[in-house]
């Protein structure tokens, strides 16, 4: 007990706690919502989402207050960082799970997901473990964080239970997911043999007094820890060869929920991924540089020419975000201090355009969760010309085209890459855009330039001719029984539709939040310097 | 440096010598009087009463996975209390907040009615 005593006297105290009260107040507010949901009786839900976005922009209070005033020491024996590159991931995180809640109400009313208390709760909660891995600054807390936010999203991939879509997405993910928790903490495990400490500080300045040498001494053990730590965290940010589980996933979950994790996942590993390679390790950025490099390129050539083959949009969202992700890991792999500016860009970028992206798709989506398929965006510029215009922004803004936020991600990550050395990171980013442009530019065409598919025309006619049945429920499936009977004359032509095509009905809190995110999209793209300013100031302290 | 390792081998050599050996033993001198009954797959060797054919609920499944969670957090109260005196006022407030986070659920679930066995 003396030993202990005298190697180990820190004491946490107040100055502690207020360094983690962004993630206290997200923590307090989950609570609320699970007794709210007590009281509350059941057509009463949407209040839950009220009450957590109350607690999500009281945490994002806390983070701005932090991050204006905050010391930016760590907190609890350099357990969690309160530098500015975590409080700003917190605002992406808070930015993303705060448009999820947005999206929510209409969305789960429309999907008929019932027990709200808990989806609204677990969404908090995954934005919680998300913060805690995005601050991490030592490997217990990153996998702590990682298992906090990987739980609650099992649980929230499967929540329509009555869907096998949903429940083999909830099924794949946490499989899959596990496995691959089961590699990122053998990896750890083995750093902490090779460098005998586990506090990403200490770590790096074992490395600094230490030679590494491949072969003899710490350096094979670390090697190895490095190597299922990457494949670990590849997996978690879907890069490719680890990429399998993402669409499935994707398109099998709520829609809400993969806009929400789509983003804010990314932001967590990408920080984490940050933080381990680029800070602790950064000394041995020769050894691991080659396989990220690698997987890198894997992802970019493979996340957008997977994506040209898909017709339904949230599934070629899925591979758009694996491609992404692709474009992420070249910061990751450059690693200079500029990189790291450049990597937390273009997380917030992607947060509101990726967001905003599938938004529009859980908008056009039907009760039964499809319909968010090429043929389905097809003119729908006609009845829908907001929701198209908004699609239109969010989809440019992902090709990069100049005055939107996607730009200006894209533009610092290549600069960073090719200033810290890898050209041909750059070029290869710059070529695998060019077919990103065309499978994002296609979804615009169909909504503008293509007859709406022809379901499409007799729904709208029957809702104007006959109105009692089908309008009785403009937004449920039950309506759709009556009308594709109205309906079925005119549709000779088309292939045979299973329920009549609805035009889409968005909730008011969805519509906040689309115009949110297109405001977001479009006013950062026209005015970056404010926030890259941010995001330089936030790269500065990660790397101290 | 590899000799200080030596002991674990012995006792992994022992750990498997006893193993083989208690089932070997078993074996080789326990009496065998078999009936249809001990034959039967996945049976203790009791005539079954009704044959397991129907559905029948589980109803200590909520009941056993709560149980695990409550008391594993439970659990991680141990070492707060061996150190209480020494973070005095700090380990105060972690011991309510902790009990608070432990406790919201634990009504939530009640109240939701995971505890009704009928």
């Amino acid at each position: 007990m003396i030993v202990a005593d005298s190697a180990f006297t820190y004491t946490p105290g107040a100055a502690d706690w207020v360094r983690i009260l962004p993630e206290l107040i997200l923590l307090g507010a989950a609570l609320i919502v699970l007794l709210a949901d007590l009281a509350t009786p059941a057509g009463r839900k949407g209040w839950l989402a009220l009450i957590g976005l109350l607690g999500v922009a009281g945490s994002a209070i806390a983070a701005a207050l932090l991050f204006a005033n905050g010391d930016g020491q760590s907190a609890f024996f350099g357990m969690i960082a309160a530098d500015k590159a975590a409080l700003f991931a917190d605002f992406v995180i808070l930015l993303s799970v705060g448009l999820g809640l947005l999206f929510s109400p209409g969305y789960v009313e429309r999907q008929g997901i019932t027990q709200l208390g808990e989806y609204y709760a677990l969404m908090l909660l995954a934005a919680l473990g998300m913060m805690f891995m995005a601050s991490a600054t030592n490997l217990m807390i990153i996998f702590v964080g990682l298992e906090v936010l990987s739980l609650a999203l099992y649980i929230l991939s499967a929540y329509i239970m009555s869907r096998s879509r949903s429940r083999e997405a909830g099924m794949k993910y946490f499989i899959l997911s596990s496995f691959a928790s089961g590699f990122l903490l053998y990896g750890m495990a083995l750093t902490y043999g090779a460098t005998g400490q586990t506090n990403l500080q200490a770590v790096r300045v074992f490395m600094a007094g230490n030679a590494f040498h491949s072969g003899t001494g710490f350096g094979p053990l670390l090697i190895a820890g490095l190597a299922l730590m990457a494949v670990g965290f590849c997996f978690k940010v879907s890069a490719v060869p680890f990429q399998a589980w993402t669409p499935d996933v994707y398109v099998g979950a709520p829609t809400s929920v993969t806009a929400f994790m789509s983003v804010g996942t990314k932001v967590a590993a990408f920080l984490a991924l940050a933080r381990v390679f680029d800070v602790a390790l950064l000394s041995v950025h020769a050894t691991w540089m080659p396989v990220l490099w690698a997987v890198a390129v894997l992802t970019m050539i493979g996340g957008n020419i997977m994506a040209v083959t898909q017709r339904d949009v949230k599934r070629m969202l899925a591979y758009s975000s694996i491609a992404n992700a692709g474009y992420m890991l070249i910061a990751v792999v450059t690693g200079t201090q500029d990189a790291l500016a450049a990597l937390l860009i273009y997380l917030a970028a992607y947060a509101a355009m990726n967001l905003g992206a599938f938004g529009v798709a859980l908008a056009v989506e039907r009760s039964d969760g499809t319909g968010a398929t090429l043929d389905d965006f097809a003119g729908l510029a006609r009845h829908r010309p907001a929701l198209s215009a908004a699609m239109s922004i969010f989809l440019l803004s992902l090709a990069g085209v100049p005055p939107l936020v996607g730009f200006w991600g894209k533009f610092y990550v290549f600069q960073a890459a090719i200033i810290g050395g890898h050209l041909e990171l750059a070029i290869i980013g710059v070529l695998t855009s060019v077919i990103g442009m065309f499978y994002y530019l296609r979804v615009v065409w169909a909504m503008y330039f293509q007859e709406p598919r022809a379901v499409g025309i007799p729904a709208v006619s029957t809702l104007s001719v006959e109105p009692p049945a089908p309008a009785a429920a403009p937004a449920s499936a039950s309506g759709g029984g009556a009308a594709v009977l109205v309906a079925e004359p005119a549709v000779v032509a088309a292939p045979a539709p299973q329920e009549a095509y609805q035009p889409p009905v968005l909730a008011p809190g969805a519509w906040l939040g689309l115009a949110f995110a297109v405001a977001l999209t479009v006013v950062l793209g026209i005015l970056p310097s404010g926030f890259v300013d941010l995001a330089i100031q936030a790269a500065h302290t990660i790397l101290r | 440096m590899v000799a200080e390792y030596v002991p674990v081998l012995i006792l992994m050599g022992l750990v498997f010598a006893f193993t083989v050996a208690a089932v070997l033993v078993t074996f080789v001198f326990g009496p065998k009087k078999p009936t249809p009954e001990k034959l039967a797959p996945y049976e203790c060797g009791i005539q079954e009463i009704e044959a397991p054919q129907q559905r029948f609920p589980v109803k200590y499944l909520v009941t056993g996975m709560l149980f695990i969670i409550f008391d594993v957090e439970a659990a991680s109260l141990i070492p707060l209390s061996i150190l209480m005196r020494q973070l005095k006022m700090t380990g105060f407030v972690e011991l309510i907040v902790f009990a608070v986070v432990l406790t919201v659920p634990f009504v939530y679930v009640w109240r939701k009615g995971a505890f009704t066995w009928e």
